[in-house]
């Protein structure tokens, strides 16, 4: 719980909007901002009078607010005299745009708290016009204070207009009186008991909510806001009060009321669009508890939570109800002091209702605003601020919103939605909030049309199909398996005669019949024979064990099974007789014509049950025949397609490579399966003998890239499971981009596949390829719970609706009752729920976002983790158990397709330090988030750089500094920025032998251009350095940059020069020479400067190749560092890229190179990349790109498509032979990849039942794929205070130790020194270097005092710091420490990974070799 | 009824640091009562009383003094505490 910090004299809420704007010292979080429009004659020194009387009795309006050791303190200054500023825009072509354009800078300005927290203008817009501009901090003032200080103003101005006597000495007590008040009432009792309540309401935090699948992007900023205004005026707000009159609007208790149905049409608005039911969100508490109080100016206001749960039959009078009944109870528990921490992230959404009554001035007419800083407290992503100023009933809606999370469009469809929810309840309060329709016509049009897919089947059953085909053809071969070859005649004739035996043996009319047989042309046979009786087939995988295929077999009432010699003994007799498929007749038998109604079952398909008992799916013939004739016009394409056979056919996908060949005219290639591990997909491709592949990602991510290139296949379908973008890509990209790939969506229940998209690799750019539209006659609906639509953006079920749809579950007349539901649109049709969840991006575009339920896909196998947990309970000697998912990461054949990248930056996920989230987003782009502030505060501009180069002074040649010039555009266009600024440099470049012909004529052509001298550096020893580079940074970039830094030195020192300037980008300077610092908490710009000047004599003094063969000695004098500066151009100078462009294209004589990419410039680049992707299995231009997205000088899309290198690896292979360098550890470019892992978690009565015992029981029921990799026994299961499965808690099964113990001890001295700062703040005996900070009880108060507690005995780290590392054993390492460092402290390591490819700056030392650096200058630093 | 009324309000607007002196027919809203103290006074008389007070019935007619309320919880029936005993 946050309480305000012992010691300081804030109040309780004071503390928390103090802590609030402590993360945040520069942004105007909590300007409170009142502009009053005052029309007619204003006497403007009676104003200032007034102003003055207005100060003098108002004490917070005297106030400022200092950290005092970490502790804020307010003082109260009875001299102050905040000024009243004159702005006089009369003068104004437009005194109203020029006041807008003020008003809009002057909201934004922040405070100096320590200074004052007020400030005021009286603007002149004419001479009837002025505004009286007020903005205050939130810490001295709530909203009611506002009309408390206008009404004061207005009485003192007309008090001295009329010369009166004026009385400042206040009738009211002080703010400073209450604060005393407070602090004594947070020491009693009725304030502990109110807590009490409080914590009890919080331990419960409500889900945290999305709005509309928003992501915050790479440059936000989360304390940015948009205001979007509405109002209620006219004919809603006459509705609005007919309803309060209705449930007490009027009364003392009015503003509850209000605030009710405001506070009641939010919540079903969150309700709806974000699909949780637990809700919450702040309410503020007026709080000023007793009339002495009503007239003083103050923070009173307490911001508390209000908690409402959301029920299925919901209506707004219900809802109404529930948050009176919450609101009470707010207010009952709302005693000063008891502000709950409005940063707190959980509650993202607050609402603030003001309803304060200004009135004329003096006699004049006003009109009040309240200004929008344009910022706000991070932690909410919408607030609603009601404001009824005139108490007239008609009400402002300002909805600020989270800029990261609203664009355009979404803002629009909140406003819209909430416009929605609140009309519908001001037309009927009775109506159910689930009722309301949240789409608009155009939206309901767009999806019809989406839906709008009516085609004829060419044929009613797929049997249909091929009849005609054997009719048109029958000596095509339509069954292929190595030798054998099997005509559409013969298939027809030879499953004739089966079918004839199946009847004979059945004895019943249309049987359901079992096949349990290996993959085969006889599997083929009996398919097509079994259909032929008019009964179904139930297929059996042949690797599932005994007591599955006897269930199998029993459950859907087989009358036969079939089988072959080998697998015949393995059928468990559980009563039908057995067949085998003999040969070919020798002779045609009569087809016996039995009559099939698209309601008959074609098969019966089992899939993995929650309950502990896999289902059996009825697909119909009309379903089957829908789909096959769909697809062979999808997939075919009017031609005869040949498709492998080569996976289980009890498996829903292989239902594709069954009969679209056949029903085409096309070839059925048969991969017999081997014992064992089945991988007959790779002779798949190794043969290359069919035209279309069905196959699931994780299938094709095991593909060699190489078979991709030349083979036969065109046509790649992917189902199963997601597909990744990235997969798709490289296998596109593989194929010489030439291949089709589809990606098929479809639960078995709407029979193998409903949605279709082509993968389009210009604009699939998100990690997901789509799902796409509609198969033919299918239907999708994303719904809601209550099968409502839902709105765009809105997350929803995806339903099924059309002739695909199963006829439910065989015997699971419950099951089928629950997820095959008649049709919400009142067909009669049955609509499956997939429970597959979705959202519109946009109407028409569906975007896949996974399960409602535990259903997993591992390996493209459709799992119920219910099943195998249910497996696992039937075990005697298991108590409970749990079975969760991990994602491990797998080594794979050929190259890792399955990256996923940060969908801001495009950092892919096999950079060691990605990290990516479940927002997508990267570890680099949340460190930058944090860190903006800190670069934007580095940076500088052109005239500082003016300021820089004023010390220069020019040598004989006239020259003043050094420009490194590699031709490319940013060091161009810094050049001709030089000279443009007066300078004259000399030119300097690095002839390394493999400079493109390119580069060095756009070197020569700018050198001639400008007429500057040009110096080529050069040494013998390049290729040493070369390949020195590649040994301890797997690229050649470094060894490049370090020679010309060195060449450049002793070239600035020979020609008198004393500055070097280089062309990085703002984001190499980030990435190079800021990220590190900022990582260990150096972040104030001398402090960056002075680090990264002893980096760079730390830089230069490692033994390396080139210090081995350049001369070095000038680096020996520390001095020399100092005299001659490197200046990065880009510091000062921010400039887009178009910019950049244009100016070069009108001023430079500078060719664009035909390819963007950095391999234009230097011919060795390709050779560092191939050597950096084998053997650290990632591009080492990934992390820099990134920095340039985040920067903003590259788009994501460029540095992916600059990242697809195509390396000749012949040249590769001889420039490594040239250079002398041979690669380490090739695996052939092996890349991680992660695949998903099943862990069975049990708590076991028996000791002694060890996991592999318990594995081969599990064998003997569930199929392969559902036995957990790992099995891990536990004492006993961890659960959450509700009682449930606290999964967050199992241990992860890679991580386990066999001590258990939660405490761990200090290791190093400054763990320990941190553990006892943590113990004194927290008021804890003892602190693990495990346990997270926020479960110690640690808030954002708590967490500056910390910080600054730490800072007295020398040890730095930032809040943000902590925050993010949670514990002590992860902040340890980025903390600087005072003490010096051991003498024997290694020299700075080059190994480090990740390291940048330009720059020198912090190149090669770790956090802690810094932390020496750093520590090297000392505590002033 | 009155003395369990004023009784409450006294205390719960000295808690807040004022003493006043009520009397049955004070204005409350002039002496500074405001929503929280209703809805507290609502709370009271809900567990001393025994009577539910909806929002809506908390008017200015019938909640605007003492003297007021007391009549109102009359009219619903109401037996103050003390004469239960």
């Amino acid at each position: 719980m946050t309480m305000a910090s012992p010691g300081s004299n804030l109040t309780q809420a004071q503390s928390l909007i103090w802590a609030g704007q402590q993360l945040y010292p520069d942004v105007p979080l909590y300007n409170m901002v009142m502009a009053f429009r005052i029309e007619g004659p204003l006497d403007v020194a009676t104003f200032r009078m007034a102003f003055a009387d207005l100060v003098a009795s108002t004490d917070v309006l005297r106030t400022t607010f200092e950290d005092v050791d970490g502790v804020p303190q307010r003082r109260v200054d009875d001299a102050a005299e905040p000024a009243l500023d004159w702005v006089d825009l009369s003068d104004a072509a437009d005194p109203d745009a020029a006041y807008a354009a003020w008003a809009h800078q002057a909201a934004r300005r922040p405070f100096d708290l320590a200074d004052s927290p007020v400030r005021t203008a009286l603007v002149k817009l004419n001479r009837n016009r002025h505004v009286w501009w007020l903005s205050l901090h939130h810490l001295v003032v709530d909203g009611w204070s506002m009309a408390i200080l206008y009404g004061r103003m207005a009485d003192f101005y007309g008090a001295r207009k009329a010369a009166t006597r004026v009385e400042v000495e206040p009738n009211f007590p002080s703010f400073d009186f209450y604060a005393d008040f407070e602090r004594r009432f947070r020491g009693g009792a009725q304030h502990a008991e109110a807590m009490a309540y409080w914590e009890s309401v919080t331990a419960t935090p409500p889900p945290e909510l999305s709005f509309y699948g928003a992501v915050p992007p790479a440059d936000g900023d989360p304390t940015r806001t948009d205001r979007v205004t509405e109002t209620i005026t006219g004919d809603r707000a006459a509705k609005l009060n007919a309803l309060l009159d209705e449930i007490g609007g009027s009364g003392p208790l009015g503003g509850m009321a209000q605030f009710g149905v405001m506070a009641g049409t939010l919540f079903a608005l969150l309700a709806r669009i974000t699909g949780e039911r637990d809700l919450a969100i702040l309410a503020p508490a007026m709080n000023r508890p007793s009339q002495r109080f009503k007239d003083t100016a103050g923070l009173f206001m307490e911001v508390l939570p209000l908690h409402v749960g959301i029920e299925h039959d919901e209506t707004f009078r219900s809802l109404l109800e529930k948050v009176a009944a919450a609101l009470r109870d707010l207010l009952l528990n709302a005693r000063p002091g008891t502000s709950q921490a409005t940063n707190n992230r959980a509650y993202s959404v607050l609402l603030n209702f003001i309803n304060a009554s200004f009135g004329d001035f003096d006699g004049l007419p006003m009109s009040s605003e309240w200004v929008h800083p344009g910022h706000g407290d991070a932690g909410q992503n919408l607030r609603l601020q009601v404001h009824d100023f005139d108490a007239a009933g008609e009400f402002q809606l300002h909805f600020d919103l989270s800029r990261d999370l609203f664009d355009r469009a979404r803002e629009s469809l909140l406003i819209r939605h909430f416009n929605s929810l609140f009309n519908a309840l001001l037309d009927d309060v009775d109506a159910s909030i689930f009722s309301v329709e949240l789409l608009d016509r155009e939206e309901q049009q767009a999806l019809d049309r989406f839906n709008a897919t009516e085609a004829r089947p060419r044929a009613a059953t797929v049997l249909d199909a091929f009849r005609e085909r054997v009719a048109a053809n029958p000596e095509h071969v339509a069954v292929v398996e190595g030798d054998r070859e099997v005509t559409f005649a013969e298939l027809d004739a030879w499953s004739d005669a089966l079918a004839q035996r199946i009847r004979d043996t059945a004895g019943v009319a249309r049987p359901r019949v079992a096949l349990y047989l290996p993959r085969s042309t006889e599997l083929v046979v009996a398919v097509w024979a079994v259909l032929k009786t008019g009964g179904a087939y139930v297929p059996i995988d042949k690797s599932y064990p005994a007591e599955r295929v006897a269930f199998l077999i029993a459950d859907s009432g087989a009358a036969a099974v079939i089988s072959d010699d080998a697998m015949r003994s393995r059928v468990p007799d559980v009563g039908p007789p057995i067949l085998s498929v003999s040969g070919p007749p020798a002779s045609r038998v009569g087809a016996a014509s039995i009559a099939i109604d698209g309601d008959d079952l074609a098969y019966i398909m089992y899939t993995s049950g929650s309950t502990g008992q896999p289902k059996g799916v009825m697909v119909t013939h009309r379903g089957l025949a829908n789909y096959v004739l769909w697809a062979e016009t999808e997939y075919a394409r009017g031609r005869p397609a040949s498709f492998p056979l080569y996976s289980s056919i009890a498996f829903d996908l292989t239902v594709t490579s069954l009969y679209v060949p056949v029903v085409s005219g096309g070839t059925i290639v048969v991969y017999p399966e081997p014992e064992g591990n089945d991988l007959s997909i790779l002779d798949v491709f190794v043969d290359d003998q069919v035209d279309v592949v069905k196959l699931t990602p994780a299938h094709l991510a095991l593909m060699e890239p190489k078979l991709l290139e030349t083979s036969r296949i065109r046509t790649l379908i992917l189902g199963g499971e997601d597909l990744k973008a990235a997969v798709a890509r490289a296998a596109w990209a593989a194929s010489g981009r030439r291949l089709e790939i589809i990606n098929e969506y479809g639960p078995t229940e709407a029979t193998v596949g409903c949605m279709i998209h082509r993968f389009d690799p210009e604009n699939d750019l998100l990690a997901s390829v789509p799902i796409g539209t509609p198969a033919a006659n299918m239907q999708i609906h994303v719904l809601d719970d209550h099968l409502q639509r839902v709105a765009t953006g809105v997350t929803g079920e995806l339903c099924v609706v059309g002739p695909g749809v199963a006829a439910g579950y065989l015997n699971r007349p419950e099951l089928t009752a629950e997820r095959f539901v008649p049709d919400p649109s009142g067909t009669d049709q049955l609509m499956y729920r997939t429970g597959d969840l979705a959202r519109w991006r946009e109407p028409g575009a569906i975007e896949f976002l996974g399960r409602a339920d535990d259903q997993v896909k591992v390996r493209g196998f459709r799992i119920e983790l219910g099943e195998i947990e249910a497996a696992l309970g039937e075990h005697p000697a298991v108590r409970d158990s749990v079975v969760e998912v991990v994602e491990s990461e797998a080594e794979r054949l050929g190259a890792a397709l399955d990256l996923t990248y940060c969908v801001r930056c495009g950092l892919a996920s096999n950079h060691p330090d990605s990290h990516i989230d479940s927002h997508g987003v990267c570890k680099p782009c949340r460190f930058y988030d944090d860190h903006r502030a800190h670069a934007e505060a580095y940076f500088g501009d052109m005239d500082e750089l003016r300021q820089v180069f004023s010390h220069a002074s020019e040598n004989e040649a006239g020259q003043d500094c050094i420009m490194l010039l590699s031709g490319g555009k940013d060091s161009t266009y810094a050049l001709y920025q030089l000279v443009e600024m007066g300078m004259t440099p000399l030119v300097f470049n690095l002839d390394n032998g493999f400079i493109a012909d390119g580069a060095k004529e756009n070197i020569r052509r700018a050198v001639d251009d400008l007429g500057l001298e040009m110096v080529w550096g050069t040494t013998e020893a390049m290729n040493e350095i070369f390949a020195d580079s590649l040994d301890r940074f797997s690229n050649v970039c470094q060894g490049c940059f370090k020679t010309i830094y060195t060449l450049g030195m002793n070239l600035a020192h020979e020609r008198g020069l004393k500055f070097i300037v280089t062309g990085l980008s703002r984001g190499q300077i980030f990435e190079t020479r800021l990220a590190d610092l900022f990582r260990i908490g150096i972040v104030d710009r001398d402090d960056v400067d002075k680090a990264i000047l002893e980096a760079r004599r730390a830089y230069h003094r490692v033994d390396d190749a080139v210090r081995r063969n350049l001369d070095t000695d000038l680096f020996e004098n520390d001095d020399a560092f100092d005299a001659i500066q490197i200046v990065d151009f880009y510091r000062y100078r921010d400039v887009g890229l178009a910019e950049l462009y244009h100016f070069l294209d009108e001023r430079a004589p500078w060719v664009r190179p035909v390819d963007t990419g950095r391999s234009t410039n230097c011919l060795i680049n390709n050779t560092g990349i191939f050597v950096h992707k084998t053997e650290r299995h990632f591009h080492n231009y990934a992390l820099p790109y990134s920095w340039d997205v985040r920067l903003g000088h590259k788009t994501r899309e460029a540095a992916l498509e600059e990242l697809n290198d195509e390396i000749d690896v012949t040249q590769v292979r001889s420039v490594l032979d040239e250079v002398g360098y041979e690669i380490k550890a090739e695996d052939s470019g092996a890349m991680r990849g992660t695949e998903s892992r099943l862990v069975g978690y049990y708590v076991g009565d028996d000791a002694t039942l060890g996991s592999a015992a318990l594995r081969s029981y599990l064998a003997e029921r569930l199929p392969p794929q559902m036995i957990p990799s790992y099995l891990v026994r536990l004492d006993e299961m961890p659960l959450t205070i509700n009682g449930k499965i606290d999964r967050d808690a199992l241990p992860d099964p890679r991580l386990r130790t066999l001590d258990d113990a939660d405490y761990v001890a200090p290791r190093t001295e400054v763990e320990e020194r941190i553990a006892e700062v943590w113990q004194e703040v927290l008021g804890v005996d003892r602190v693990g270097m495990n346990d997270p900070f926020i479960e110690l009880g640690g808030d954002s108060i708590l967490n500056i005092q910390i910080v600054a507690k730490a800072k007295a005995r020398g040890l730095a780290f930032t809040p943000q710091q902590l925050f993010e590392r949670k514990t002590i054993g992860a902040l340890a390492p980025v903390v600087v420490a005072d003490s010096p460092p051991p003498p024997e402290a290694p020299l700075p390591s080059p190994s480090r990974a990740g390291f940048a490819a330009d720059g020198f700056a912090t190149a090669g030392l770790s956090p802690d070799e810094l932390d020496d650096v750093f520590a090297a200058f000392g505590e002033d630093a | 009824m009155h003395e369990l009324l004023t009784g409450f309000i006294e205390a719960y607007l000295r808690d807040m640091g004022d003493d006043v002196n009520l009397e049955v027919d004070d204005d409350l809203a002039s002496i500074g009562f405001d929503s929280i103290g209703y809805v507290r006074l609502i709370d009271h008389i809900d567990r001393t009383v025994g009577i539910k007070v909806p929002d809506a019935d908390v008017t200015l007619e019938q909640f605007g003094s003492v003297s007021r309320i007391a009549a109102y919880l009359e009219q619903r029936g109401a037996v103050a505490p003390d004469a239960v005993r």
